[in-house]
Protein backbone atom coordinates (compact mmCIF):
# COMPACT_ATOMS: atom_id res chain seq x y z
CA UNK A 1 0.00 0.00 0.00
CA UNK A 2 2.70 2.50 1.00
CA UNK A 3 6.21 2.25 -0.28
CA UNK A 4 9.19 4.56 0.20
CA UNK A 5 11.91 3.88 -2.38
CA UNK A 6 15.32 5.41 -1.63
CA UNK A 7 13.75 8.66 -0.47
CA UNK A 8 16.16 11.47 0.34
CA UNK A 9 15.16 14.91 1.46
CA UNK A 10 17.72 17.65 1.82
CA UNK A 11 17.11 21.16 3.00
CA UNK A 12 19.45 23.86 1.70
CA UNK A 13 21.87 21.37 0.14
CA UNK A 14 23.64 20.36 3.35
CA UNK A 15 21.15 19.13 5.97
CA UNK A 16 19.84 15.71 5.10
CA UNK A 17 16.48 15.32 6.85
CA UNK A 18 15.95 11.93 5.27
CA UNK A 19 18.78 9.85 3.85
CA UNK A 20 17.97 7.05 1.44
CA UNK A 21 14.90 5.80 3.29
CA UNK A 22 13.12 2.71 2.00
CA UNK A 23 10.29 0.76 3.61
CA UNK A 24 6.91 -0.78 2.81
CA UNK A 25 3.68 -0.74 4.73
CA UNK A 26 1.04 -3.33 3.88
CA UNK A 27 -2.71 -2.89 4.00
CA UNK A 28 -4.29 -2.87 7.47
CA UNK A 29 -0.88 -2.40 9.09
CA UNK A 30 -0.31 -0.54 12.34
CA UNK A 31 3.14 1.03 12.32
CA UNK A 32 4.92 3.02 15.01
CA UNK A 33 7.42 5.55 13.82
CA UNK A 34 9.88 6.38 16.56
CA UNK A 35 13.04 8.38 16.90
CA UNK A 36 14.45 11.37 18.72
CA UNK A 37 13.45 14.91 17.82
CA UNK A 38 14.94 16.02 14.55
CA UNK A 39 15.44 12.45 13.38
CA UNK A 40 13.22 12.98 10.37
CA UNK A 41 9.78 11.80 11.53
CA UNK A 42 8.08 15.08 10.71
CA UNK A 43 9.79 15.30 7.34
CA UNK A 44 8.58 11.80 6.54
CA UNK A 45 5.02 12.78 7.41
CA UNK A 46 5.24 15.99 5.40
CA UNK A 47 6.36 13.98 2.41
CA UNK A 48 3.45 11.58 2.90
CA UNK A 49 0.84 14.34 2.81
CA UNK A 50 2.56 16.12 -0.08
CA UNK A 51 3.46 19.16 1.96
CA UNK A 52 7.06 18.67 0.87
CA UNK A 53 8.61 16.93 -2.10
CA UNK A 54 11.50 14.50 -1.77
CA UNK A 55 14.82 15.56 -3.25
CA UNK A 56 15.12 12.12 -4.76
CA UNK A 57 13.37 8.78 -4.60
CA UNK A 58 9.77 7.64 -4.98
CA UNK A 59 6.81 7.45 -2.66
CA UNK A 60 4.14 5.05 -3.84
CA UNK A 61 0.72 4.99 -2.26
CA UNK A 62 -1.72 2.43 -3.66
CA UNK A 63 0.55 2.12 -6.67
CA UNK A 64 0.59 5.89 -7.37
CA UNK A 65 3.79 7.85 -7.22
CA UNK A 66 2.63 10.81 -5.16
CA UNK A 67 5.76 12.81 -5.85
CA UNK A 68 4.43 13.18 -9.39
CA UNK A 69 1.08 14.64 -8.32
CA UNK A 70 0.11 17.91 -9.94
CA UNK A 71 -0.75 20.85 -7.71
CA UNK A 72 -4.45 20.60 -8.47
CA UNK A 73 -4.50 16.87 -7.74
CA UNK A 74 -3.09 17.21 -4.24
CA UNK A 75 -6.37 18.24 -2.55
CA UNK A 76 -8.13 15.13 -3.87
CA UNK A 77 -5.22 12.99 -2.75
CA UNK A 78 -5.39 14.49 0.74
CA UNK A 79 -9.03 13.47 1.08
CA UNK A 80 -7.80 9.88 0.97
CA UNK A 81 -5.53 10.23 3.98
CA UNK A 82 -6.36 11.42 7.47
CA UNK A 83 -3.92 13.29 9.67
CA UNK A 84 -4.04 14.13 13.36
CA UNK A 85 -1.55 16.27 15.22
CA UNK A 86 -0.37 16.83 18.74
CA UNK A 87 -2.11 20.22 18.88
CA UNK A 88 -5.46 18.86 17.51
CA UNK A 89 -5.89 21.83 15.09
CA UNK A 90 -9.53 22.38 15.98
CA UNK A 91 -11.37 25.61 15.30
CA UNK A 92 -12.31 27.16 18.65
CA UNK A 93 -15.40 28.99 17.42
CA UNK A 94 -16.96 25.85 15.99
CA UNK A 95 -18.55 23.14 18.09
CA UNK A 96 -17.59 19.48 17.82
CA UNK A 97 -20.13 18.69 15.13
CA UNK A 98 -19.14 21.74 13.07
CA UNK A 99 -15.44 20.99 13.41
CA UNK A 100 -15.93 17.56 11.93
CA UNK A 101 -18.44 18.84 9.37
CA UNK A 102 -15.92 21.48 8.25
CA UNK A 103 -13.81 18.83 6.51
CA UNK A 104 -16.84 17.85 4.44
CA UNK A 105 -18.06 21.39 3.89
CA UNK A 106 -14.87 22.65 2.32
CA UNK A 107 -14.90 19.72 -0.05
CA UNK A 108 -18.35 20.61 -1.29
CA UNK A 109 -20.41 17.89 0.41
CA UNK A 110 -24.14 18.59 0.58
CA UNK A 111 -25.88 19.11 3.94
CA UNK A 112 -27.69 15.76 3.81
CA UNK A 113 -24.38 13.96 3.50
CA UNK A 114 -22.94 15.96 6.37
CA UNK A 115 -25.90 15.12 8.61
CA UNK A 116 -25.47 11.46 7.75
CA UNK A 117 -21.72 11.08 8.10
CA UNK A 118 -20.71 13.37 10.97
CA UNK A 119 -22.75 11.55 13.68
CA UNK A 120 -21.28 8.25 12.51
CA UNK A 121 -17.75 9.58 12.85
CA UNK A 122 -18.53 11.01 16.28
CA UNK A 123 -20.00 7.70 17.37
CA UNK A 124 -16.86 5.90 16.24
CA UNK A 125 -14.70 8.05 18.52
CA UNK A 126 -17.27 7.96 21.33
CA UNK A 127 -18.22 11.64 21.31
CA UNK A 128 -21.82 11.47 20.09
CA UNK A 129 -22.97 13.14 23.31
CA UNK A 130 -20.57 16.07 22.97
CA UNK A 131 -21.58 17.17 19.48
CA UNK A 132 -22.81 20.56 20.71
CA UNK A 133 -19.79 21.33 22.89
CA UNK A 134 -17.03 23.69 21.90
CA UNK A 135 -13.36 22.66 21.99
CA UNK A 136 -12.75 24.79 25.10
CA UNK A 137 -15.26 22.67 27.00
CA UNK A 138 -13.47 19.43 26.18
CA UNK A 139 -10.56 17.60 27.79
CA UNK A 140 -7.37 17.01 25.84
CA UNK A 141 -8.32 13.45 25.09
CA UNK A 142 -11.73 14.48 23.84
CA UNK A 143 -10.19 17.14 21.61
CA UNK A 144 -7.92 14.51 20.07
CA UNK A 145 -10.98 12.32 19.47
CA UNK A 146 -12.66 15.16 17.60
CA UNK A 147 -9.57 15.58 15.47
CA UNK A 148 -9.54 11.82 14.79
CA UNK A 149 -13.23 11.92 13.84
CA UNK A 150 -12.45 14.75 11.40
CA UNK A 151 -9.48 12.85 9.96
CA UNK A 152 -11.71 9.83 9.36
CA UNK A 153 -14.62 11.69 7.79
CA UNK A 154 -13.49 10.97 4.24
CA UNK A 155 -13.04 7.27 5.16
CA UNK A 156 -9.32 7.28 4.39
CA UNK A 157 -7.25 4.14 3.91
CA UNK A 158 -4.40 5.71 5.83
CA UNK A 159 -4.44 7.61 9.11
CA UNK A 160 -1.29 9.46 10.07
CA UNK A 161 -1.00 10.35 13.74
CA UNK A 162 1.84 12.76 14.47
CA UNK A 163 2.51 12.63 18.22
CA UNK A 164 -1.21 12.40 18.97
CA UNK A 165 -0.58 11.76 22.66
CA UNK A 166 2.09 14.40 23.13
CA UNK A 167 -0.12 16.64 25.25
CA UNK A 168 -2.00 13.94 27.12
CA UNK A 169 -1.49 12.19 30.46
CA UNK A 170 -0.54 8.49 30.20
CA UNK A 171 -4.03 7.23 30.97
CA UNK A 172 -5.77 9.39 28.35
CA UNK A 173 -2.92 8.75 25.94
CA UNK A 174 -3.56 5.02 26.10
CA UNK A 175 -7.28 5.64 25.50
CA UNK A 176 -6.40 7.41 22.27
CA UNK A 177 -4.06 4.58 21.26
CA UNK A 178 -6.86 2.08 21.93
CA UNK A 179 -9.13 4.14 19.72
CA UNK A 180 -6.51 3.99 16.95
CA UNK A 181 -6.25 0.23 17.44
CA UNK A 182 -10.02 -0.07 17.19
CA UNK A 183 -10.07 1.93 13.96
CA UNK A 184 -7.27 -0.22 12.60
CA UNK A 185 -9.05 -3.46 13.46
CA UNK A 186 -12.60 -2.49 12.56
CA UNK A 187 -12.04 -0.51 9.37
CA UNK A 188 -8.68 -1.85 8.26
CA UNK A 189 -7.29 1.68 8.15
CA UNK A 190 -3.51 1.77 8.06
CA UNK A 191 -2.26 3.62 11.13
CA UNK A 192 1.09 5.38 11.05
CA UNK A 193 1.80 6.51 14.58
CA UNK A 194 4.74 8.82 15.15
CA UNK A 195 5.46 8.97 18.84
CA UNK A 196 7.94 9.65 21.61
CA UNK A 197 6.18 7.60 24.25
CA UNK A 198 8.31 4.59 25.06
CA UNK A 199 5.63 2.97 27.24
CA UNK A 200 3.08 3.14 24.48
CA UNK A 201 5.36 1.63 21.86
CA UNK A 202 6.49 -1.15 24.18
CA UNK A 203 2.94 -1.95 25.23
CA UNK A 204 1.53 -1.92 21.69
CA UNK A 205 3.71 -4.73 20.39
CA UNK A 206 3.22 -3.55 16.81
CA UNK A 207 5.71 -2.98 14.03
CA UNK A 208 8.24 -0.29 14.94
CA UNK A 209 10.28 1.68 12.47
CA UNK A 210 13.09 3.61 14.16
CA UNK A 211 14.63 6.65 12.51
CA UNK A 212 17.83 8.32 13.57
CA UNK A 213 19.62 11.13 11.74
CA UNK A 214 17.40 10.66 8.74
CA UNK A 215 18.09 6.96 8.40
CA UNK A 216 16.06 3.90 9.31
CA UNK A 217 18.07 2.13 12.00
CA UNK A 218 15.50 -0.43 13.01
CA UNK A 219 12.39 -2.07 11.59
CA UNK A 220 10.90 -4.90 13.63
CA UNK A 221 7.57 -6.61 14.02
CA UNK A 222 6.38 -6.38 17.64
CA UNK A 223 9.22 -3.98 18.24
CA UNK A 224 10.36 -2.04 21.25
CA UNK A 225 11.37 1.56 21.67
CA UNK A 226 15.14 1.32 21.31
CA UNK A 227 16.47 4.82 20.87
CA UNK B 1 -19.74 18.41 -9.16
CA UNK B 2 -23.51 18.22 -9.53
CA UNK B 3 -25.88 21.13 -9.21
CA UNK B 4 -26.78 20.52 -5.58
CA UNK B 5 -23.18 20.62 -4.42
CA UNK B 6 -22.42 23.65 -6.56
CA UNK B 7 -25.19 25.68 -4.96
CA UNK B 8 -24.21 24.41 -1.53
CA UNK B 9 -20.65 25.46 -2.19
CA UNK B 10 -21.70 28.90 -3.39
CA UNK B 11 -23.90 29.52 -0.37
CA UNK B 12 -21.09 28.35 1.91
CA UNK B 13 -18.60 30.64 0.23
CA UNK B 14 -21.03 33.53 0.81
CA UNK B 15 -21.58 32.62 4.44
CA UNK B 16 -17.85 32.31 4.98
CA UNK B 17 -16.95 35.65 3.51
CA UNK B 18 -19.75 37.47 5.38
CA UNK B 19 -18.54 35.88 8.59
CA UNK B 20 -14.98 36.93 7.90
CA UNK B 21 -16.12 40.45 7.07
CA UNK B 22 -18.00 40.62 10.37
CA UNK B 23 -15.24 39.11 12.47
CA UNK B 24 -12.73 41.67 11.25
CA UNK B 25 -15.34 44.39 11.17
CA UNK B 26 -13.06 47.26 12.17
CA UNK B 27 -10.64 46.39 9.40
CA UNK B 28 -13.50 45.76 7.03
CA UNK B 29 -14.94 49.20 7.74
CA UNK B 30 -11.53 50.78 7.15
CA UNK B 31 -11.16 48.95 3.85
CA UNK B 32 -14.70 49.89 2.82
CA UNK B 33 -14.10 53.55 3.60
CA UNK B 34 -10.87 53.62 1.66
CA UNK B 35 -12.65 51.94 -1.21
CA UNK B 36 -15.40 54.57 -0.94
CA UNK B 37 -12.85 57.35 -1.08
CA UNK B 38 -11.20 55.80 -4.11
CA UNK B 39 -14.42 55.36 -6.03
CA UNK B 40 -15.52 58.85 -5.06
CA UNK B 41 -12.25 60.38 -6.23
CA UNK B 42 -12.40 58.58 -9.54
CA UNK B 43 -16.04 59.56 -10.04
CA UNK B 44 -15.40 63.19 -9.20
CA UNK B 45 -12.42 63.21 -11.52
CA UNK B 46 -14.42 61.78 -14.39
CA UNK B 47 -17.37 64.10 -13.80
CA UNK B 48 -15.09 67.10 -13.45
CA UNK B 49 -13.59 66.21 -16.78
CA UNK B 50 -17.05 66.07 -18.29
CA UNK B 51 -17.96 69.45 -16.87
CA UNK B 52 -14.73 71.02 -18.05
CA UNK B 53 -15.20 69.47 -21.46
CA UNK B 54 -18.70 70.90 -21.73
CA UNK B 55 -17.56 74.28 -20.45
CA UNK B 56 -14.76 74.50 -22.96
CA UNK B 57 -17.12 73.61 -25.72
CA UNK B 58 -19.49 76.33 -24.56
CA UNK B 59 -16.71 78.89 -24.26
CA UNK B 60 -15.49 77.84 -27.63
CA UNK B 61 -18.85 78.77 -29.05
CA UNK B 62 -18.88 82.06 -27.23
CA UNK B 63 -15.46 83.34 -27.96
CA UNK B 64 -15.18 85.05 -31.27
CA UNK B 65 -12.23 86.21 -33.12
CA UNK B 66 -13.25 89.68 -34.17
CA UNK B 67 -11.47 91.26 -37.13
CA UNK B 68 -12.09 95.00 -37.50
CA UNK B 69 -11.59 96.64 -40.87
CA UNK B 70 -10.12 99.97 -41.80
CA UNK B 71 -12.55 102.60 -43.07
CA UNK B 72 -10.96 102.73 -46.53
CA UNK B 73 -11.60 99.07 -47.33
CA UNK B 74 -14.37 98.57 -49.90
CA UNK B 75 -17.35 96.29 -49.50
CA UNK B 76 -16.15 94.21 -52.48
CA UNK B 77 -12.78 93.64 -50.87
CA UNK B 78 -14.44 92.52 -47.68
CA UNK B 79 -16.82 90.27 -49.60
CA UNK B 80 -14.01 88.53 -51.49
CA UNK B 81 -12.01 88.15 -48.28
CA UNK B 82 -15.03 86.57 -46.63
CA UNK B 83 -15.23 84.02 -49.45
CA UNK B 84 -11.55 83.25 -49.00
CA UNK B 85 -11.79 82.83 -45.27
CA UNK B 86 -15.03 80.85 -45.25
CA UNK B 87 -13.37 77.83 -46.83
CA UNK B 88 -10.68 77.55 -44.16
CA UNK B 89 -11.17 74.22 -42.38
CA UNK B 90 -10.62 75.68 -38.90
CA UNK B 91 -13.56 78.00 -39.14
CA UNK B 92 -16.96 77.11 -37.81
CA UNK B 93 -18.75 80.28 -38.89
CA UNK B 94 -18.03 83.75 -40.08
CA UNK B 95 -20.42 86.71 -39.91
CA UNK B 96 -19.95 90.04 -41.53
CA UNK B 97 -21.06 92.91 -39.34
CA UNK B 98 -21.65 96.07 -41.39
CA UNK B 99 -21.89 99.60 -40.03
CA UNK B 100 -25.63 99.38 -39.34
CA UNK B 101 -25.31 96.13 -37.46
CA UNK B 102 -22.34 97.40 -35.52
CA UNK B 103 -24.40 100.41 -34.48
CA UNK B 104 -27.27 98.18 -33.45
CA UNK B 105 -24.94 96.11 -31.29
CA UNK B 106 -23.45 99.22 -29.79
CA UNK B 107 -26.85 100.60 -28.90
CA UNK B 108 -27.99 97.38 -27.37
CA UNK B 109 -24.97 97.21 -25.10
CA UNK B 110 -25.49 97.97 -21.49
CA UNK B 111 -23.50 101.20 -21.27
CA UNK B 112 -24.06 104.81 -20.26
CA UNK B 113 -26.34 106.94 -22.40
CA UNK B 114 -23.57 109.46 -23.19
CA UNK B 115 -21.34 106.67 -24.48
CA UNK B 116 -24.16 105.41 -26.66
CA UNK B 117 -24.39 108.86 -28.21
CA UNK B 118 -20.81 108.59 -29.52
CA UNK B 119 -22.15 106.66 -32.45
CA UNK B 120 -25.30 107.68 -34.29
CA UNK B 121 -26.71 106.84 -37.71
CA UNK B 122 -25.30 110.03 -39.13
CA UNK B 123 -21.92 109.88 -37.47
CA UNK B 124 -20.91 106.26 -37.14
CA UNK B 125 -17.24 105.68 -36.30
CA UNK B 126 -17.84 102.03 -35.48
CA UNK B 127 -15.75 99.76 -37.70
CA UNK B 128 -17.06 96.96 -39.85
CA UNK B 129 -15.94 93.52 -38.70
CA UNK B 130 -15.93 89.77 -39.09
CA UNK B 131 -17.13 87.77 -36.15
CA UNK B 132 -15.47 84.41 -36.42
CA UNK B 133 -16.09 81.22 -34.52
CA UNK B 134 -13.44 78.54 -34.73
CA UNK B 135 -14.03 74.84 -34.51
CA UNK B 136 -11.15 74.23 -32.15
CA UNK B 137 -9.67 76.66 -29.67
CA UNK B 138 -6.17 75.47 -30.40
CA UNK B 139 -6.55 76.66 -33.99
CA UNK B 140 -7.51 80.20 -33.02
CA UNK B 141 -4.01 81.50 -33.37
CA UNK B 142 -3.50 80.10 -36.84
CA UNK B 143 -6.76 81.68 -37.97
CA UNK B 144 -5.65 84.99 -36.47
CA UNK B 145 -2.32 84.62 -38.22
CA UNK B 146 -4.19 84.36 -41.49
CA UNK B 147 -5.24 87.98 -41.13
CA UNK B 148 -1.65 88.91 -40.46
CA UNK B 149 -0.63 87.93 -43.98
CA UNK B 150 0.97 90.58 -46.20
CA UNK B 151 -1.97 91.05 -48.57
CA UNK B 152 -4.67 91.19 -45.89
CA UNK B 153 -2.88 93.09 -43.16
CA UNK B 154 -3.46 96.57 -44.63
CA UNK B 155 -7.22 96.02 -44.57
CA UNK B 156 -7.29 95.09 -40.92
CA UNK B 157 -7.37 97.70 -38.20
CA UNK B 158 -7.33 95.32 -35.31
CA UNK B 159 -8.06 91.73 -34.38
CA UNK B 160 -9.54 91.19 -30.97
CA UNK B 161 -7.83 87.88 -30.49
CA UNK B 162 -5.18 89.45 -28.30
CA UNK B 163 -7.79 90.36 -25.75
CA UNK B 164 -9.26 86.88 -25.61
CA UNK B 165 -6.03 85.01 -25.89
CA UNK B 166 -5.13 85.35 -22.24
CA UNK B 167 -8.55 84.17 -21.10
CA UNK B 168 -8.44 81.21 -23.40
CA UNK B 169 -4.94 80.29 -22.41
CA UNK B 170 -5.83 80.56 -18.75
CA UNK B 171 -8.83 78.33 -19.27
CA UNK B 172 -6.78 75.78 -21.14
CA UNK B 173 -4.07 75.91 -18.50
CA UNK B 174 -6.59 75.48 -15.73
CA UNK B 175 -8.17 72.58 -17.53
CA UNK B 176 -4.89 70.81 -18.01
CA UNK B 177 -3.95 71.56 -14.43
CA UNK B 178 -7.24 70.19 -13.12
CA UNK B 179 -6.90 67.11 -15.28
CA UNK B 180 -3.41 66.48 -14.00
CA UNK B 181 -4.42 67.03 -10.39
CA UNK B 182 -7.40 64.75 -10.86
CA UNK B 183 -5.25 62.08 -12.42
CA UNK B 184 -2.66 62.31 -9.66
CA UNK B 185 -5.29 62.18 -6.93
CA UNK B 186 -7.09 59.28 -8.53
CA UNK B 187 -3.86 57.40 -8.99
CA UNK B 188 -2.82 58.14 -5.43
CA UNK B 189 -6.11 56.98 -3.99
CA UNK B 190 -6.17 53.86 -6.08
CA UNK B 191 -2.67 53.05 -4.83
CA UNK B 192 -3.55 53.74 -1.19
CA UNK B 193 -6.76 51.79 -1.44
CA UNK B 194 -5.01 48.85 -3.04
CA UNK B 195 -2.44 48.84 -0.24
CA UNK B 196 -5.03 49.17 2.54
CA UNK B 197 -7.36 46.60 1.06
CA UNK B 198 -4.47 44.29 0.36
CA UNK B 199 -3.35 44.62 3.96
CA UNK B 200 -6.86 44.14 5.30
CA UNK B 201 -7.30 40.94 3.40
CA UNK B 202 -3.87 39.77 4.45
CA UNK B 203 -4.83 40.32 8.06
CA UNK B 204 -8.15 38.58 7.51
CA UNK B 205 -6.29 35.65 6.05
CA UNK B 206 -3.78 35.76 8.88
CA UNK B 207 -6.53 35.72 11.48
CA UNK B 208 -7.96 32.65 9.77
CA UNK B 209 -4.68 30.93 9.00
CA UNK B 210 -5.62 27.95 11.18
CA UNK B 211 -8.76 27.53 9.18
CA UNK B 212 -6.82 27.81 5.93
CA UNK B 213 -4.30 25.27 7.22
CA UNK B 214 -7.05 22.85 8.21
CA UNK B 215 -8.84 23.37 4.92
CA UNK B 216 -5.71 22.38 3.07
CA UNK B 217 -5.18 19.45 5.39
CA UNK B 218 -8.62 17.97 4.79
CA UNK B 219 -8.31 18.39 1.03
CA UNK B 220 -10.05 21.65 0.16
CA UNK B 221 -9.10 22.77 -3.34
CA UNK B 222 -7.27 26.05 -3.74
CA UNK B 223 -10.27 27.69 -5.34
CA UNK B 224 -12.47 26.62 -2.41
CA UNK B 225 -10.04 28.41 -0.11
CA UNK B 226 -9.57 31.40 -2.36
CA UNK B 227 -13.15 32.31 -3.22
CA UNK B 228 -14.35 33.44 0.21
CA UNK B 229 -11.50 35.92 0.37
CA UNK B 230 -12.11 37.14 -3.17
CA UNK B 231 -15.75 37.63 -2.26
CA UNK B 232 -14.76 39.51 0.87
CA UNK B 233 -12.63 41.83 -1.24
CA UNK B 234 -15.51 42.34 -3.64
CA UNK B 235 -17.73 43.07 -0.66
CA UNK B 236 -15.60 46.17 0.03
CA UNK B 237 -16.19 47.19 -3.57
CA UNK B 238 -19.93 46.66 -3.19
CA UNK B 239 -20.30 48.61 0.05
CA UNK B 240 -17.86 51.23 -1.22
CA UNK B 241 -20.07 51.76 -4.26
CA UNK B 242 -23.19 52.22 -2.15
CA UNK B 243 -21.46 54.77 0.07
CA UNK B 244 -19.74 56.57 -2.77
CA UNK B 245 -22.97 56.91 -4.80
CA UNK B 246 -24.65 58.21 -1.67
CA UNK B 247 -21.93 60.82 -1.11
CA UNK B 248 -22.01 61.70 -4.78
CA UNK B 249 -25.77 62.24 -4.54
CA UNK B 250 -25.37 64.52 -1.52
CA UNK B 251 -22.52 66.41 -3.18
CA UNK B 252 -24.45 66.90 -6.40
CA UNK B 253 -27.48 68.04 -4.54
CA UNK B 254 -25.43 70.63 -2.71
CA UNK B 255 -23.43 71.73 -5.74
CA UNK B 256 -26.14 71.58 -8.37
CA UNK B 257 -27.51 75.12 -7.81
CA UNK B 258 -24.01 76.58 -7.70
CA UNK B 259 -22.88 74.87 -10.86
CA UNK B 260 -26.11 75.79 -12.61
CA UNK B 261 -25.48 79.42 -11.79
CA UNK B 262 -21.93 79.16 -13.04
CA UNK B 263 -22.62 77.30 -16.23
CA UNK B 264 -26.14 78.49 -16.93
CA UNK B 265 -27.36 77.53 -20.37
CA UNK B 266 -24.57 75.00 -20.83
CA UNK B 267 -26.48 72.75 -18.49
CA UNK B 268 -29.26 72.29 -21.01
CA UNK B 269 -26.97 69.82 -22.71
CA UNK B 270 -26.96 67.87 -19.48
CA UNK B 271 -30.69 67.73 -19.08
CA UNK B 272 -31.02 71.01 -17.22
CA UNK B 273 -28.94 70.56 -14.06
CA UNK B 274 -26.24 68.57 -12.38
CA UNK B 275 -28.96 66.72 -10.48
CA UNK B 276 -30.72 65.77 -13.69
CA UNK B 277 -27.41 64.53 -15.01
CA UNK B 278 -26.95 62.43 -11.88
CA UNK B 279 -30.36 60.81 -12.19
CA UNK B 280 -30.09 60.11 -15.88
CA UNK B 281 -26.66 58.56 -15.49
CA UNK B 282 -27.29 56.82 -12.15
CA UNK B 283 -27.03 53.28 -13.52
CA UNK B 284 -23.92 54.08 -15.46
CA UNK B 285 -22.30 55.59 -12.36
CA UNK B 286 -23.26 52.60 -10.19
CA UNK B 287 -22.14 50.07 -12.77
CA UNK B 288 -18.75 51.64 -13.31
CA UNK B 289 -18.09 52.04 -9.62
CA UNK B 290 -19.08 48.42 -8.99
CA UNK B 291 -16.79 47.29 -11.76
CA UNK B 292 -13.80 49.25 -10.47
CA UNK B 293 -14.55 48.30 -6.84
CA UNK B 294 -14.91 44.61 -7.64
CA UNK B 295 -11.72 44.65 -9.67
CA UNK B 296 -9.64 46.30 -6.94
CA UNK B 297 -11.09 44.04 -4.21
CA UNK B 298 -10.74 40.82 -6.14
CA UNK B 299 -7.24 41.48 -7.42
CA UNK B 300 -6.01 42.39 -3.93
CA UNK B 301 -7.48 39.19 -2.51
CA UNK B 302 -5.96 37.00 -5.16
CA UNK B 303 -2.52 38.48 -4.55
CA UNK B 304 -2.84 38.42 -0.75
CA UNK B 305 -3.87 34.76 -0.57
CA UNK B 306 -1.35 33.49 -3.07
CA UNK B 307 1.32 32.99 -0.44
CA UNK B 308 -0.97 30.87 1.71
CA UNK B 309 -1.97 28.56 -1.06
CA UNK B 310 1.47 27.16 -1.65
CA UNK B 311 1.46 23.51 -0.69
Amino acid sequence: MIEFKNVTKTYNEKTKALDDVSFKVAKKDFVCLVGPSGAGKSTLIKLLICEEHPSSGKILIGGYNITKLKLNEIPYFRRKIGVVFQDYKLLPEKNVFENVAFALEVCGAIDAEIRRRVPKALELVGLEKKAENFPDELSGGEKQRVSIARALIHSPKLLIADEPTGNLDPRTAWDIIELLLKINERQGTIILLATHHKEIVDRLKKRVITIKNGKIVGDQEEGKYIV
Amino acid sequence: MNQATTSTTISRVFKWSMLSFWRNRLLSIAATLVMTLTLLTISIFVILNLIIGTTIEAVQHKIDLVVYFNENVTEQEIDSLKKQVEVLPEIASIDYIDKAQALQKWQSRNIKEELKQIATEKDNPLPRSFEIKVKNLDKLESVAAYFDAEDIKPMVRKTSLHENQATIQRLLNMTNFLRKIGLIFSGFFILVSILVIFNTIRLAIYSRRNEVEIMKLVGATNSAIRWPFILEGMMYGFLGTILSVLFLFLGFRFLSPVVNKYLGEVMTEWGGSLMAYFWSHLWQIILWQLLVGFAIGAICSVIAIRKHLRV
